[in-house]
């Protein structure tokens, strides 16, 4: 399975290789012009002729010569060339046919010929001459070539990049917003463009507790009561540049609300609904064993012991074994005590009495 | 046996063809013009089933087993569940149990420095106050009961703090106002029982909802009481009900006479018995709310003995009922008269004239949760505790201004587990049962008491008790 895929990779990369630099080459339809915003001006053939008539005309006149008699001289030509050509079409097949294009069939877009500019099937590819290596090693080589483009890459060029480095510096009071930006390393992703934002209304600068306070319930279900901090994030814009601008003008929106006087929110409770408060459970200091709580354990156990030993000797411990045990002997004495009782008469008791003892009790009335 | 097997070498099962030849030797006939049943061949097996349904090996089962004999009849099971055993005579007598009486409330009271503390004692409930407390429905079948020869109780350390609140409510005729709070299993109900108790062995009269449920529920008929604005409701055959309950657990009121004028619906001669006013309100359910006014004003009068007004299942009667009224709306569970009655006492808004206590437990085990009820709780320990103060959740929608009213400065009883002490104590009263078969020690106790979540006294009483591994 796994020979299989890698084949497959193979192949594709090998298709894709040889394709890749016609990819982007720009073509045009339909006649070239010159750049133009007017559509193309088509013209009918009775203007086309009237045109051709007039061209003749001009010319006749400027070069003296009979320009209209060599311009049928020349139908004519044409016409027994036509006349020829046809001819020869009707001998058939026995003639050698000039090499013409062939219409070909447009196929279907697949995973084979995917990114293809021509997918045609027309049987018409090249006969296999059998003087190159296979697919498959194409593949191979492609491979082996692309892993030789990274390793020059790495000798030559990254060295390069520490001299772009730049030493971090802490942001300042001045810079409270943090951006986020997210890099898939060259590659194209949905979320490249996305730009989160983080800050904390406590570091906004110029703003009074009474603004910072409606700034926070302004901020709605973006605002972390436990950190006191807000998050928010853009990416309805289609670059990264935008998305942050947004971001930015966001902020800036806001301050000027928390500015803004007419309102100050301070009748409107801050809304927590959104935010779960978790609980931080921390190991108490109190249960950390000691040595001093353990030697105060071990003389509580031993006062336990001692309290129990002197319990045992007043004979005060309860033990509910013994008591049951003790129970059952008192009553089993006293049931001996008691002479036992026996029914006689009565089916009752002759049945029990053959039960119990298998004797027969015979009694006179 | 050596037909079936058509291969020597393989324990292959035997094929369908050496089948079919059997069965064609065996329907041979003579001659006959018509042809065999058997001509196109037997039948082709019968396939389980169709491809693509999944297959298993499980049996069918077969259909619902028939019941035979007589089905319990209406009630019976209902009767069984409730069933209350006080005593049992397996169980082995406890010498030399205390009594729960006026003497032994005195002594809890004054357990000075000489004299023992009556703290981790098991106490045996006397005769009378079993029967006042079995009529008034406070013992619970899942409190095991059953389990020993008499009923007994455990005294802990808030027991004797409400036992000197109740003594000095009645001392000084004020009104007590209570609830009883705790974790699931921690003896809210039990130290609503002590309290019954205490009040039996002093002589006050005792009133008991057993289970706020059913004041709330909607399985009651219900009826506007006349001129009544806003509509306060009676529950008629719930009151009639209770009254009976009152009258049983209560002799005392036989021995009291009417003395104040009522307008009643029925003629009552002056000079009856509150006893035979119970009576009276129990015979006809239409009147029993008025009667239990008229009970209730003139256990009011001054020489009258000191009031017990409890209820188990707070937060029941602490949101709407599911009673509507004539507009198809909740009736709200203070507009239902009786818990109106209760809520009136526990608010504060009136007292008793003799002295008295209110008190409601909360249930922990499914109970409807009010929010405003758990908030006016946590308000009052941290007042008690002189915390700072829980505030209401701004946006939240679901709070109750008349349940935050009700419970406005109660005293707050916060049950949570025994101490190792009483934890002893009550082990040792088991073992002396012969229900705990075991020695009870130090090592044996701390074992216990900490797999019970620290002496919570439902989880001690089933780690030691019902489960035996």
């Amino acid at each position: 399975m796994a020979t299989a895929l890698q084949g497959l990779r193979l192949t594709a990369r090998t298709c894709c290789c040889t394709q890749s630099s016609q990819k982007h080459v720009v073509r045009t339809i339909g006649r070239q012009r010159v750049f133009s915003t007017t559509p193309i001006p088509w013209v009918s053939k009775e203007e086309r002729q009237k045109r051709h008539e007039e061209r003749l005309s001009r010319a006749s006149k400027i070069t003296g010569l009979d320009v209209r008699a060599m311009d049928r001289e020349n139908e004519d030509m044409k016409r027994e060339l036509q006349q020829l050509l046809d001819d020869e079409i009707d001998i058939g097949p026995s003639m050698p046919i000039p090499d013409l294009p062939v219409s070909r069939k447009k196929l279907k877009e697949t995973f084979l010929n995917l990114g293809e500019q021509e997918a045609f099937e027309d049987g018409g590819f090249m006969e296999d001459e059998e003087d190159d290596i296979s697919t498959l090693a194409h593949g191979e080589l492609e491979q082996h070539r692309e892993w030789r483009h990274y390793a020059r890459l790495e000798a030559w060029e990254m060295p390069l990049l520490s001299k772009l480095a730049k030493p971090f510096e802490l942001p300042t009071k001045r810079m409270p917003l943090r951006f986020r930006y997210t890099t898939y390393m060259g590659e194209q992703h949905p979320a490249e463009k996305k730009v989160v934002l983080e800050f904390s209304p406590a570091d906004m600068p110029d703003l009074t507790p009474v603004q910072t306070d409606k700034l926070r319930k302004l901020l709605g279900p973006r605002y972390n009561p436990e950190k006191d901090t807000v998050r928010m994030s853009c990416e309805m814009y289609e670059t990264q540049a935008q998305n942050k601008r947004y971001l930015g003008d966001t902020v800036d929106a806001l301050l000027a609300e928390a500015r803004d006087p007419t309102d100050t929110f301070e009748d409107v409770p801050l809304d927590t609904r959104h935010h779960t408060f978790k609980p931080r459970l921390r190991f108490p200091k109190e249960w950390a064993m000691t040595e001093e709580r353990r030697q105060e354990l071990v003389a509580q156990r031993q006062a336990q012991i001692e309290r129990d030993a002197q319990l045992q000797e007043l004979g005060h411990l309860v033990n509910g074994e013994q008591i049951i045990q003790k129970v059952l002997a008192s009553r089993a004495a006293m049931a001996a005590e008691e002479p036992e009782p026996v029914l006689v008469g009565g089916r009752g008791g002759r049945a029990a009495a053959k039960g119990a003892g298998g004797k027969k009790i015979s009694v006179r009335r | 046996m050596a037909t079936s097997i058509n291969c020597w070498k393989c324990l292959a099962r035997p094929c369908a063809t050496s089948s079919s030849r059997i069965s064609s030797i065996v329907s041979s006939k003579p001659f006959s013009s018509t042809s065999s049943k058997l001509v196109g061949g037997p039948k082709p097996f019968k396939k389980a089933a169709p491809a693509g349904v999944k297959q298993n090996l499980r049996i069918k089962k077969k259909g619902a087993q028939k019941t035979t004999g007589r089905p319990p009849a209406s009630g019976e099971r209902k009767a069984m569940r409730k069933r209350i055993v006080l005593s049992n005579t397996n169980a082995l007598a406890v010498p030399g149990m205390q009594e729960f009486n006026k003497d032994l409330v005195a002594d809890m009271l004054e357990g000075g420095e000489e004299k023992k503390s009556l703290v981790g004692n098991v106490v045996v409930l006397p005769g009378e106050t079993v029967d006042a407390l079995r009529a008034i429905d406070a013992f619970k079948p899942t409190q095991g009961w059953g389990l020993f020869n008499k009923p007994g109780l455990l005294i802990r350390q808030e027991s004797v703090e409400l036992t000197r609140a109740l003594v000095s409510a009645e001392d000084e005729k004020s009104t007590l106002r209570y609830v009883i709070e705790g974790s699931k299993g921690s003896g809210k109900s039990m130290m609503l029982l002590h309290a019954q108790a205490v009040a039996v062995a002093r002589g006050w009269v005792v009133l008991h909802f057993p289970e706020a449920q059913e004041l709330v529920n909607a399985v009651n008929d219900y009826a506007a009481i006349p001129n009544s604005n806003p509509s306060v409701w009676m529950q008629p055959t719930y009151t009639a009900e209770w009254l009976e309950k009152i009258a049983k657990a209560n002799p005392i009121l036989d021995t009291i006479k009417m003395t104040q004028p009522h307008n009643l619906p029925i003629e009552i001669p002056k000079g009856t018995t509150l006893g035979r006013l119970c009576e009276l309100g129990v015979r006809d359910s239409d009147i029993a709310f008025p009667l239990f006014q008229a009970l209730w004003s003139e256990l009011n009068q001054s020489g009258r003995p000191p009031i017990l007004l409890t209820l188990d299942g707070l937060s029941y009667i602490m949101r709407d009922s599911q009673y509507r009224n004539t507009n198809n709306e909740l009736i709200h569970s203070h507009d239902l008269a009786l818990i109106k009655h209760f809520t009136d006492f526990l608010s504060g808004s009136q007292t008793m004239k003799n002295g008295g206590a209110v008190i409601g437990a909360t249930s922990r085990s499914h109970h409807p949760i009010s929010l405003s009820m758990n908030l006016a709780i946590t308000q009052a320990l941290e007042k008690q505790q002189e915390s700072p103060q829980t505030e209401r959740q701004p946006f939240e929608k679901n709070y109750d201004e008349r349940v935050e009213a009700s419970l406005k400065d109660v005293h707050v009883m916060k049950l949570s587990g025994t101490s190792k002490d009483e934890a002893r104590g009550l082990m040792e009263y088991w073992a002396k049962s012969g229900v705990l078969r075991q020695t009870v020690d130090e090592r044996s106790v701390a074992e216990k008491w900490a797999l019970a979540g620290n002496g919570v006294l439902g989880e001690l009483q089933r780690g030691a008790l019902r489960m035996r591994i």
